[in-house]
């Protein structure tokens, strides 16, 4: 368990980032990787608490199936009036919550902080094209947030696991 | 002398050292195992041409097992069990059993039981065969090994089992659930967002080209097909 708490700051403002929170190495466990790509990440993106931890359940039981590694982020959105290190919660107390988190699932897992002034856009940076995500949270018939944000991230051209709260 | 698989699985230590003996004797290749789990991991790693099971075990049943197992394969299973009743015996078939033999039984009995079971199910009727080409995607299913022009790629245990139901049906529109209860199990059957990752993945592993597909090919609405081309060779 490693906790690295510098911001890495972009220079055009848009995000940054409080990285990694938390990163464990599963015990012993070999990755399954194929020898013929980069190792399989899949990630979840925070977006409540519950639907997070349901989120996580999800994707635990995915990456172990296909021989990936979990990756956490939590795009925190801080409003122009506050510099972009500066949000109105504490880094530290973020970072907590993702660490709680990270610490709930039996494999290797890294959790990172992302501080932005757009979610959508501060992702569309920071996730490699057509990566796996599973977001959680409640399915409604007028989206939820959760919904909208996974919609908008399979219209960018990701593979989007939504983990329905029921 | 015959050389059918056959998995024995009893929690009695003594009970698998008496059956791996008599079968072993007999020209049979033995396998064991404690429990259920063990014995579903036995069936998912390797392949049988019979299944010994043993009602009362720790853990996953006999029943259970022979449930999931019968979910996901045609293989024989043939149930022993010290109940006697009706009502056991036709839970036990209902389950998806071949056959019940009762405990105490005798030798001859069962191994007449063995040979009749695997007369109605020719050896690996149902399974793929041992070795599937698709152009430069070489899938030796025995070894579980794939390689791809020759450089070996590594597949998880789930995209193998996938892999091999697709073999097991080439050439054949297998809708969604059906996938997902096969490989996932019976309690799967909704989760397609599942099947699409895990066959983007495959495709990424066994496909020349992964945005056009030519061997594993949506099926519209229905699901998924192994597309075997012609001229290529299934042994």
């Amino acid at each position: 368990m490693s906790m690295v708490t510098h911001m890495e700051h972009i220079p055009n403002d848009d995000y940054a980032l409080a990285s990694p929170v938390h990163s464990r190495e599963a015990n012993g466990r070999q990755p399954i990787d194929g020898q013929t790509e980069r190792r399989l990440e899949v990630f979840v993106i925070f977006t409540d608490l519950p639907g997070t931890l349901a989120a996580i359940q999800r994707a635990e039981g995915l990456a172990e199936q296909l021989g990936a590694h979990l990756r956490l982020v939590m795009p925190y959105e801080v409003s122009y009036t506050l510099p972009l290190t500066k949000p109105p919660v504490s880094v530290e107390f973020l970072e907590s919550q993702m660490r709680d988190l990270a610490a709930r699932t039996g494999m290797e897992v890294e959790a990172q902080v992302c501080l932005c002034r757009d979610k959508k856009s501060a992702l569309g940076n920071l996730l490699p094209p057509n990566s796996l995500i599973v977001v959680g949270g409640r399915k409604r018939w007028w989206p939820t947030a959760a919904q909208l944000l996974a919609r908008s991230m399979q219209r960018d051209g990701h593979q989007v696991i939504f983990a329905d709260l029921r | 002398m015959t050389s059918a698989r056959i998995l024995v699985v009893d929690d009695e230590p003594q009970i698998r050292r008496v059956m791996r003996a008599t079968l072993v004797a007999k020209g049979y290749m033995v396998s064991t195992a404690r429990n259920g789990e063990e014995a579903l991991d036995q069936v998912r790693e390797e392949r049988f041409d019979l299944i010994l099971l043993d009602i009362n075990m720790p853990g996953i049943g006999g029943l259970e097992a022979c449930r999931i197992i019968r979910s996901r394969s045609d293989i024989p299973i043939v149930i022993l069990s010290i109940r006697n009743a009706e009502k056991e015996k036709v839970e036990a078939l209902d389950a998806g059993a071949d056959d019940y033999v009762t405990k105490p039984f005798s030798m001859p009995e069962l191994l007449a039981r063995i040979r009749a079971a695997l007369r109605r199910a020719p050896l690996m009727s149902s399974g793929p065969a041992d070795l599937l080409n698709l152009g430069p995607t070489e899938i030796n299913f025995i070894a579980r090994r794939v390689t791809v022009a020759g450089a070996e790629v590594r597949l998880t245990p789930k995209e193998f089992d996938l892999l091999r139901y697709f073999a097991s049906n080439p050439d054949v529109a297998i809708p969604h659930t059906k996938l997902l209860q096969v490989v996932w199990g019976p309690d799967y059957g909704e989760e397609v967002e599942y099947l699409r990752v895990f066959i983007n993945q495959l495709r990424k592993k066994i496909e020349p080209d992964p945005s056009h597909p030519a061997y594993l090919l949506t099926e519209p609405w229905v699901g998924y097909r192994l597309n075997v081309p012609k001229g290529l060779t299934k042994s």
